[in-house]
C-alpha cells in the first residue's frame, strides 16, 4: 500500500492573473518554454511515490483536462490510483466553491474512499523541486498531524502583503501562525504545500472540530496550532509562487540562469515532466543571433532573440528583434518588428514593423489570438 | 479480429558496416538522425501517417537499444489493442537455431505471425530510409492494379543506379525487368526496398524459395527476379520526393544536412509529422555568447559556443568559446570549452575534452571525422578529418 495521496488545486490565485487566465485554468499556464505550471505539482508527487492524486478544478479545465490527459506523460496512467479530476459536483446546493475548505468539503467521498494514511496538498502554481517522501519521513518521524512546508525569504519594502508565517521550535514545531501583513525582514513563509493525516483531515471535513471551519489556512492551520500537532518542513532551493504578471515575468526570466534551471528541472535525478509533442526539432537561419534565451521545438528563428523564451512552434522572421519576452505557442513575430518586456498568449501574430514595449514591472500582454 | 487490409514487417536487423563506429552497440535503425529522431522514425511514422496498425520489427543486430526505444510503440500511436507493433527475433525452434539469414528468410520465419493477422497485403520496409510517404496511396494502386507485388521506386541519378536494385517497366507500370546492383543500368529507376505483395502470393513465394539451396533468401536477389520470371503480375510505384538511404557515413551527413536552409531537401515542418520518443528535458537554451545560425536543435541542449550549419541532438552540451560547424552532434554529448569540430559526426554520450580539434575547416562530405559512442577524447587532442575514433572491440 502507497502511504500517501495527493491532491493539487487547479484555479489557485486565477484573479491575480485574469488576462493569462481568461482561457485556461493557473495550472495549465504555460511556464518555461515547454511546461504548465501543473507539471511541477504533478512531477513532484509522482517523484515521490505518489500513484493517487485528485485534481481539484471548478471552471476554465477544459485545457488543463487535455493537458493532463490520462496522466500517462507523469507516470500517473495507473490500475490502482492515477489521475482523477474532480470539478464541482452537482450536490443540490449549486455553484462552484468558493474555497478551499469547501472545496475539500465536496470531494470528501474521493479523500474518503481511499486508503493511504497521509495526504499531501499542493497548489498548481508552485514551481519547485520538492520530494514529498522526505516531508512524509519528517512528518511521520514527530506524529504530527500537519506538516506545512515554508520557506525562508527576505520581504522587501515593495513586496510587503498579507502572508501566513510560522514560527518554529527546534524540532520544527509550529508554535505560533500569523495570517497577516508582515513586515520587511527574513520570515518562514507558508508555500501553500502541507501533509495531513487523512484521518484527521475527514473528521475535519465531516464537522467534528469544536469551532465552525470556513478557511482551510485561517481555521485550521493558523488557528490549529494549539489544537494540532503542526510541524514545519523548510523548503530549499528554487522556489517561485506565481501570483501576479509580474511575478510571472519575473520568474520565468529568471530560468535563464542555468542553477534555477538545473536546480528546478533536474534535482538529483527528480526530473519535471510534461506532456511531450511531436514538434520538428528548432531551427535557426543564417541570420538568426540568439542570446541567453530559451527557445522550444518547432521554433523557426532569424531574427534577433535576445533575453527571451520562446514557446512551441514561435516564428521569428528575419530582421525582427525580440528582447526580455516571453512568446507562447505559435506566436509569430513578422519581419522588421521590435518586442521589449512582451508577453504574447498563445497564437498571436505581431505584423511586419510593429514596435511593442512594456516593462519588466508592467509587460505588455497580449490576448490569445490577436494580430498586432 | 477485425480483418485489416493491409499490415506491415519492417525488417530492422541490419548491422550497417559502413556507418562503422555509429553501429558498433546498436542496429543502424537506432542511429540518431535530425536532432530529435532515430532513424526508424521516419518508417514508423510513415505507417502511423498511412493507417497501418499492425508492424512487425524484424530485429537481429544489437537489438537492446533498438527494442527499448520502440517500446509498446506508443509515441508513434501503434500500442493498439488488435495490432499494434511486435518486436520479431530470431528464436530457436525444435532441433534448430536459426539466425535471419536474408531479407525473405526473416519475414519466411515469422510467418506464423503474419498469417495470424486476417490481411489481404503485406507491405515490407526496410528501417534504414530517410523519407515521408503515404503507403496507403500505393496499396491503392496495387490493389486497383491486381498485382501480386507492386515495388515503389524512385528515379535516381544514371550515375548512382549501380547501387540499387534497377527496374524496367512499360506505360502500364508493369515491370519487365529488374536486377539488383546492375554493373550496366539499363534504366534509373531505383527499387526503394518498400514492397507491397498479395498476402497469399508471398506466403507462397516465400515457402517455395525456402526450400531452394541455392537461394540466399533475398527480396532483392532472390525473391523479386523469380517471381518476374514466373510472369506474375508485378507493377511499379513510382514515387515522388525526398528519400534517402543512410547507409554510409556520408549519406547519414549528408540526409542530416538537408534538414537544414530555408528551403531544405527534406522539410521536417509540413504535414505528416515524424514522432518520436522523447524526454521532458527544459528547451534549448542559447547564452549570451552562444550562437546558433542555420542549424537544429532540441530540448535539453544548451550552447554556450558557436553552432552553425551544424545539428544537435537532444542533451547535447557545447562548452564556451567552441566553435562546431558542418556537424552532426547526437545525444546527450558533452563538448568542452574552445573545442572546434568541422565536418564531424559525433555519436551519443561522448565527452569530447576542452582545446580539442575535430575535422578540418576545408574538408568535406567524404571526410567526416566520427567518434563512437561514449568515447572519451582527452583535452588538447587532434583528430584529422575523415578519422574513426571508436572503443576497441
Amino acid at each position: 500500500m502507497k502511504n500517501a495521496m495527493g491532491l493539487i488545486f487547479g484555479n489557485i490565485h486565477e484573479k491575480e492573473l485574469p488576462e493569462m487566465t481568461a482561457g485556461r485554468t493557473l495550472g495549465s499556464l504555460p511556464f518555461g518554454g515547454r511546461f504548465r505550471l501543473i507539471d511541477f505539482a504533478l512531477s513532484n508527487m509522482s517523484n515521490s511515490g505518489i500513484e493517487k492524486i485528485g485534481i481539484i478544478t471548478k471552471s476554465n479545465y477544459q485545457s488543463l483536462m487535455r493537458h493532463v490527459g490520462s496522466g500517462k506523460s507523469w507516470d500517473l496512467s495507473r490500475k490502482n490510483g492515477g489521475v482523477f479530476f474532480l470539478p464541482p459536483f452537482g450536490s443540490g446546493s449549486g455553484g462552484a466553491y468558493s474555497s478551499r475548505f469547501e472545496a475539500l468539503t465536496f470531494n470528501k467521498d474521493f479523500i474518503q474512499k481511499s486508503d493511504e494514511k497521509y495526504l499531501v496538498m499542493s497548489d498548481c502554481d508552485n514551481v519547485c523541486n520538492i520530494d514529498f517522501d522526505k516531508v512524509i519521513k519528517f512528518h511521520s518521524d514527530r506524529n504530527a498531524d500537519i506538516t506545512v512546508i515554508y520557506r525562508k525569504k527576505t520581504i522587501m519594502p515593495h513586496d510587503v502583503k498579507k502572508r501566513i508565517t510560522f514560527t518554529l521550535d527546534d524540532d520544527g514545531k509550529v508554535i505560533e501562525a500569523k495570517h497577516k501583513i508582515m513586515p520587511t525582514g527574513v520570515h518562514n513563509i507558508y508555500t501553500n504545500m502541507l501533509v495531513v493525516n487523512r484521518a484527521l483531515l475527514i473528521s475535519l471535513l465531516s464537522g467534528e472540530s469544536d469551532v465552525p471551519i470556513t478557511s482551510f489556512s485561517s481555521d485550521v492551520i493558523v488557528g490549529g496550532v494549539g489544537d494540532y500537532a503542526i510541524y514545519g518542513y523548510e523548503l530549499e532551493g528554487y522556489f517561485a509562487g506565481i501570483d501576479s504578471m509580474a511575478n510571472y515575468f519575473k520568474h520565468s526570466m529568471e530560468l535563464l540562469d542555468e542553477s534555477n534551471r538545473d536546480a528546478l528541472f533536474d534535482n538529483n535525478g527528480a526530473r519535471i515532466r510534461t506532456r511531450v509533442r511531436d514538434s520538428a526539432p528548432c531551427k535557426t537561419g543564417m541570420n538568426a543571433e540568439i542570446s541567453n534565451s530559451i527557445i522550444a521545438d518547432g521554433c523557426k528563428v532569424d531574427g534577433v532573440v535576445e533575453n527571451s523564451i520562446l514557446f512551441r512552434g514561435v516564428e521569428v522572421q528575419k530582421g525582427a528583434v525580440v528582447r526580455n519576452s516571453i512568446l507562447f505557442q505559435h506566436t509569430v513575430v513578422e519581419s522588421d518588428s521590435r518586442l521589449n518586456c512582451v508577453i504574447s498568449d498563445k497564437d498571436c501574430r505581431i505584423l511586419e514593423g510593429r514596435v511593442l514595449s512594456g516593462h519588466s514591472t508592467a509587460p505588455y500582454f497580449i490576448r490569445k489570438g490577436n494580430i498586432i | 479480429m477485425r480483418k485489416k487490409k493491409c499490415i506491415a514487417m519492417l525488417l530492422a536487423g541490419g548491422q550497417g558496416t559502413r556507418l562503422y563506429a555509429l553501429t558498433s552497440n546498436i542496429a543502424k535503425p537506432a542511429v540518431s538522425f535530425g536532432s530529435k529522431y532515430r532513424i526508424i522514425d521516419f518508417t514508423l511514422s510513415n505507417c502511423a501517417n498511412s493507417d497501418i496498425d499492425t508492424v512487425g520489427i524484424l530485429t537481429q543486430y544489437r537489438p537492446l537499444i533498438l527494442n527499448e526505444y520502440i517500446g509498446n510503440g506508443e509515441p508513434w500511436d501503434l500500442d493498439r489493442t488488435d495490432g499494434g507493433v511486435h518486436i520479431l527475433s530470431p528464436y530457436q525452434a525444435k532441433g534448430e537455431n536459426r539466425w535471419y539469414k536474408g531479407t525473405a528468410d526473416a519475414i519466411k520465419q515469422n510467418l506464423e505471425f503474419l498469417t495470424q493477422f486476417d490481411s489481404d497485403h503485406v507491405l515490407i520496409l526496410s528501417g534504414d530510409h530517410i523519407y515521408k510517404m503515404d503507403y496507403s496511396l500505393m496499396l491503392d494502386a496495387h490493389i486497383a492494379a491486381d498485382a501480386d507485388c507492386t515495388i515503389a521506386v524512385i528515379d535516381v541519378e544514371q550515375k548512382d543506379a549501380s547501387r540499387f536494385g534497377i527496374m524496367e517497366y512499360g506505360d502500364d507500370m508493369r515491370i519487365v525487368g529488374f536486377e539488383e546492383k546492375p554493373k550496366e543500368p539499363k534504366s534509373n529507376h531505383a527499387s526503394m526496398g518498400v514492397y507491397i505483395f498479395k498476402k497469399d502470393a508471398l506466403v507462397e513465394e516465400l515457402i517455395k524459395d525456402s526450400l531452394d539451396k541455392t537461394s540466399t533468401n533475398d527480396f532483392g536477389k532472390d525473391i523479386i527476379p523469380k517471381m518476374l520470371a514466373r510472369k506474375k503480375r508485378m507493377f511499379a510505384y513510382k514515387f515522388k520526393g525526398y528519400w534517402k538511404d543512410v547507409g554510409t557515413v556520408t549519406s547519414l551527413w549528408e540526409a542530416n544536412m538537408d534538414l537544414l536552409g530555408s528551403e531544405p531537401a527534406m522539410d521536417l515542418y509540413g504535414a505528416d509529422k515524424i514522432y518520436s520518443r522523447n524526454e521532458s528535458y527544459p528547451p534549448l537554451y542559447v547564452a549570451k555568447d552562444g550562437s546558433m545560425k542555420n542549424s537544429l536543435a532540441t530540448a535539453g541542449c544548451k550552447v554556450y559556443g558557436r553552432v552553425e550549419n551544424s545539428v544537435l541532438s537532444e542533451d547535447v552540451y557545447i562548452g564556451k568559446g567552441s566553435v562546431i560547424r558542418n556537424s552532426v552532434i547526437m545525444r546527450g554529448t558533452h563538448i568542452g570549452e574552445n573545442t572546434v569540430i568541422d565536418y564531424g559526426m559525433i555519436d551519443e554520450y561522448a565527452h569530447i575534452g576542452n582545446g580539442v580539434k575535430i575535422g578540418d575547416e576545408n574538408s568535406g562530405k567524404d571526410k567526416i571525422a566520427l567518434i563512437g559512442r561514449g568515447k572519451l577524447i582527452p583535452d588538447n587532442e587532434k583528430i584529422a578529418s575523415g578519422a574513426i575514433v571508436e572503443e576497441e572491440a
